[in-house]
Formats: structure tokens, C-alpha cells, sequence
């Protein structure tokens, strides 16, 4: 029990982060209609950006709260001067521009920091809780919780955020009642950004940082975001929280390969969700009287 | 003058099909006038292209505006509110968040909240409604939805896109109104394509017909419904 217990808490940890990064994609799905590939490039760029921070020797706090602004800015601008303009074009147009901006991303990461495995600082430092969970784990289950939290609150209760589901809901009546569509797409883009870069801040300093940190978390990530519908932010986090869980206690139970299985697992995830119910658990299901 | 708006030579095209062939059409303050035709004579592109979702060329004032250079939110700005044809419900969210965003470009302030309960007494159903999903309301309740939620920003002018469009005779009755109240407590002027137009003759002070794109007749609503010819292809008697 107790090693039942151990593991779902650090799968729950993990799962967090899985559930800001399915969430981030989800964010861009729902305003452009394509799965954006380079979701978590971006994610590790801004984990460097916190690297840099740090090196310079900003104080930890100051070195991520730059990376998130920077990353915020990053997506709001990516949105304006690039994607903005392929916006309506169709399905392989996006998949090249993705493809490109991941090269673009992880390649320019080499050439500035290098390949080189770095190890970075966790802000809740080294220790454990009764055995049971880390004081990283526990400060990640409390910052992803913190920001999807206020994440929901922005989005139900202010009226930007009202205004980001009307546009999400039907974007042409949202651009008859006065919403600047364009605007708020950006916006939604930065929102999106920064999201990622809690989630590369926070798995850090238990990977490792190095230009392929994210490909371990993109892959669960989008099998959460696929789980959960694709369309549906609250979808996403419970998809990517379930994936955490799962890969946990699957390493866990399963003798000798069960770490191995981690990757295999979400992509057979991806593809039972795509055959069974592309819709997922909470996709799309709006209800429509004709 | 004030606040009239005036059409002049307004052209759309698709790719390279010539939809609008140069309408021209005036509708003065406090007016309300409809646009009747058949089906794909481009009723829904012209008031598309005045609401700026679709691009068009030629010349659209509204006072001093040059409606054509402006973006749909600054066209809503000015005055001018479209209810959509197919109504354009915001499906996934609540009646309520209906009508919210329908003020969205205003101050957030008590007079908004007047609105929304002034609404609320124009189509009582939508209170009823509130906290419903508005994909899940009946044709009826989201045309209403529409309207309330086009009415909410407070325009000086509304363009309705056949509001009467698959709903049934009591409704509409029920439908025109209160149109007609709002015209009369409000002072708004509107532009109403119907193809019921039959409906849309006791209520509108002028009318154009518009076929293939271009405007083949126009006159005030006693003039157009002793005229043979128009009443044998759209007043369907
Ligand atoms: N986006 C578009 N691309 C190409 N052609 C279009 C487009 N929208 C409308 N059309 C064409 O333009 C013409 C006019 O369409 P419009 O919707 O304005 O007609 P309408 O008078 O509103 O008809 P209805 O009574 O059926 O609503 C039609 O022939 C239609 O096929
Ligand atoms: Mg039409």
C-alpha cells in the first residue's frame, strides 16, 4: 500500500506538469485547429532562457519569473508575425511550419548553450516527506494546481477570458460583437507559452536540461491532451494527470522493462483514443439541436 | 442626415464570381427598410460586407464613416449590429455568457447589467434559460438569443439577416413583436433581409428587391405591396 501510495503521488507530480504542457496544445488547438509540434522546443527554449537567468546570477525567483515574461512575449509574438499569416491555410502548410520552428528551436539551443547534459536548480530543494514524496514533487503538484487554478479562474470569470471562449465557441460571431479575434489569439499563444515554461522549469531539475528535454514530456503530454478530447482544457489536465499516474504505477509494478514501457504506453494511449473515441473523454461534445 | 446609412455602388466578389453587382440603397435614421429576393441573390453577402466579414468595394457611409475600410469590431462600434443568418449562437456556452458577450465591447458598469435585465424582459424565456447551454435552446429561444445579444451593444442600427427562417408561424408573430416594441422604445433603425415577406411588409417603412446581385426595385411598403408584379414573386399571392 505503501508503495501504491509512493508511486500515484509521484505520478500525480508528473502528471501535473504532462497536464500544463496537454493544456498549452490544447490552448493553440482550439484557437488555430492544428496540433502545434514544437509545443515543447518552446518549452525547453524558455527553460533555457531561465538557465541563462541563473547563470548571470539572477536569484531563482527573478531567473523564472523572466522566463516566463520572455516566454509570454515569445508566443504573443510568434502568433503576430508568423502564424498569423499562414492562419486558414491548410493542414501540411502547418505541419511544415511546425516541423520547421522545432529544427529552428532545438538546433539554435545547441548552437547557444551546446548539446551538453546541464543539471538545474529545483526552488524547493532536496528531501523527501516520510518517504513518500519529494519536496520537488510536492512544489510541482502545488505550482501546476496554483497555475491551473488561476488559469481557470481567468478563463470563467474575467471578461478577456469570457471573451477567449467566445472566439474558442464561434469566431465569427465573436468578431460581430467587437472582440479583437487577432488580438486575443496572441494572447492565448502567450498564455500558452508560458505555461510551457512552468512545465520545463519544473521537470528541470529531474531530467536534466539539455535541447531533447521535452521529447520525454511532449509524448504523454499530447497522449493526455488526446485522452482528453483535444478540445477540452479540463480534458487535458485530466488526460495528462491519468498518463502520469498510469506510466507510475506501470514502472512501478511492471518488473525490470517497466520504465521502458513509459513511451509505448502513451503512444498506444494516442492510438487507442484515435480509434475508439477520437473525441476523447471531454472533446467536442457540444450539444446541438438542428 | 445624422446618422443614415448610404449605399453606393457596393461590389463583392468571390474568387471570380461576381456576387454584388453595384447595389445601391439608403436607409435613414430611425428607418426600418427590408431587403427581399431569392435564395443566392445576395441578401446575406450584402449585409456580410456591411458588417466588414466580407470584403467589398465601392462606397458605404454611415454619418461621416467610410464603412468599407473598417474592421468588424470598429464597424460594431459605430452603431451597427448584425444578427447573423443561422444565428450564430455561441453553442458551447451558457444563455447568459450569451448575452455577456454580446456587451463585451462596452464599459462593464450598471448600465450593462440594465441591459441584461431589460433583455431579460423583452424575451423572458432567456431568463428562463439562463444557466442553459445555448446550442441546447430551441430555434425559437436562439433567434431571440440573437437578437438580444445583437441588441446588448447597444446599436444605433440592426441588420437581421431572415430572422423568420425555420420557425414556426406562432414564434415569428411572437418574433416580429417584439422587433416592433424595440423599434418603438429604442428608436433603432433596421435592415431586415427576409424572404417571408409578407411578414416583413406590415413592419418595414421602405423596401429594395434585390435579384442576382442586383437591386431590381425598390419603394415604400404601400407602394411595393399594390404592385402586381411583386406580389406575384415575393408576397407568394
Ligand atoms: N463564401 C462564398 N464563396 C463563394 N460563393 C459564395 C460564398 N458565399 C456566398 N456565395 C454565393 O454568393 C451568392 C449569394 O449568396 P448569399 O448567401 O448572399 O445569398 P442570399 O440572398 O443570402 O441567399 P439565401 O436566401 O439562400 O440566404 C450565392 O450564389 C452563393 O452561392
Ligand atoms: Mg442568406
Amino acid at each position: 500500500m505503501e508503495l501504491f501510495v509512493k508511486y500515484f503521488l509521484s505520478g500525480l507530480a508528473t502528471g501535473g506538469i504532462y497536464a500544463c504542457v496537454a493544456l498549452s496544445v490544447v490552448m493553440i488547438y482550439k484557437a488555430i485547429g492544428h496540433v502545434n509540434f514544437a509545443q515543447g522546443e518552446m518549452a525547453t527554449l524558455s527553460t533555457y532562457f531561465a538557465f541563462q537567468g541563473i547563470v548571470w546570477g539572477a536569484p531563482l525567483w527573478l531567473a523564472f519569473l523572466g522566463s516566463l515574461v520572455l516566454s509570454f512575449v515569445g508566443g504573443y509574438l510568434l502568433e503576430r508575425l508568423i502564424f498569423r499569416r499562414i492562419s486558414g491555410a491548410a493542414l501540411m502548410t502547418h505541419v511544415v511550419m511546425f516541423i520547421g520552428l522545432f529544427l529552428l528551436i532545438n538546433s539554435s539551443m545547441g548552437l547557444i548553450w551546446d548539446f551538453s547534459v546541464k543539471s538545474f536548480p529545483s526552488p524547493f530543494g532536496q528531501g523527501q516527506i516520510g518517504g513518500l514524496i519529494g519536496y520537488h514533487q510536492v512544489g510541482m503538484l502545488a505550482v501546476t494546481a496554483g497555475a491551473l487554478l488561476a488559469l481557470s479562474i481567468f478563463y470563467q470569470k474575467t471578461r478577456i477570458g469570457l471573451a477567449m471562449r467566445g472566439i474558442a465557441a464561434n469566431p465569427e460571431s465573436a468578431k460581430l460583437v467587437g472582440i479583437r479575434v487577432t488580438h486575443l489569439t496572441a494572447l492565448g499563444w502567450g498564455i500558452s507559452s508560458a505555461l510551457g515554461a512552468i512545465a520545463g522549469i519544473l521537470i528541470a531539475p529531474i531530467v536534466f536540461l539539455d535541447p531533447f528535454m521535452m521529447l520525454g514530456v511532449i509524448v504523454p503530454s499530447f497522449a493526455g491532451a488526446v485522452l482528453g478530447g483535444l478540445t477540452s482544457p479540463l480534458g487535458a489536465v485530466i488526460g495528462g494527470l491519468t498518463i502520469g499516474i498510469i506510466e507510475s504505477l506501470i514502472g512501478a509494478y511492471v518488473p525490470r522493462v517497466g520504465i521502458e514501457l513509459k513511451l509505448p504506453i502513451a503512444m498506444a494511449i494516442i492510438v487507442c483514443v484515435l480509434v475508439v473515441k477520437p473525441s476523447g473523454l471531454l472533446g467536442a461534445r457540444i450539444l446541438k439541436r438542428v | 442626415m445624422g446618422q443614415d446609412l448610404i449605399i453606393d455602388d457596393m461590389h463583392v466578389s468571390y474568387g471570380d464570381s461576381h456576387i454584388l453587382q453595384g447595389i445601391s440603397m439608403v436607409l435613414h435614421e430611425g428607418e426600418v427598410v427590408t431587403l427581399l429576393g431569392p435564395n443566392g441573390a445576395g441578401k446575406t453577402t450584402t449585409l456580410r460586407g456591411l458588417s466588414g466579414l466580407t470584403k467589398a468595394t465601392g462606397k458605404v457611409t454611415y454619418g461621416k464613416l467610410d464603412l468599407l475600410n473598417m474592421k468588424p469590431e470598429a464597424i460594431l462600434r459605430s452603431g451597427i449590429s448584425l444578427v447573423p443568418e443561422g444565428r450564430g449562437t455561441f453553442a458551447s456556452l451558457s444563455t447568459e455568457e450569451n448575452l455577456q458577450l454580446g456587451g463585451i465591447s462596452r464599459k462593464a458598469d450598471h448600465a450593462l447589467e440594465d441591459d441584461m435585465k431589460r433583455m431579460y424582459r423583452y424575451f423572458p424565456v432567456l431568463e428562463e434559460r439562463k444557466k442553459q447551454q445555448a446550442g441546447m435552446l430551441s430555434g425559437g429561444e436562439q433567434q431571440m438569443l440573437a437578437v438580444a445579444r445583437a441588441l446588448m451593444s447597444r446599436p444605433k442600427l440592426l441588420l437581421l439577416d431572415e430572422p423568420s427562417f425555420g420557425l414556426a408561424p406562432r414564434i415569428i408573430e411572437q418574433l416580429f413583436d417584439i422587433l416592433k416594441s424595440i423599434r418603438e422604445t429604442e428608436g433603432i433603425s433596421m435592415l431586415i433581409v427576409e424572404q417571408n415577406a409578407a411578414l416583413v411588409m406590415q413592419f418595414a417603412d421602405r423596401a429594395y428587391v434585390l435579384e442576382a446581385g442586383q437591386i431590381v426595385l425598390s419603394g415604400t411598403a404601400k407602394e411595393m405591396q399594390n404592385n402586381e408584379a411583386i406580389l406575384k414573386s415575393y408576397l407568394g399571392s
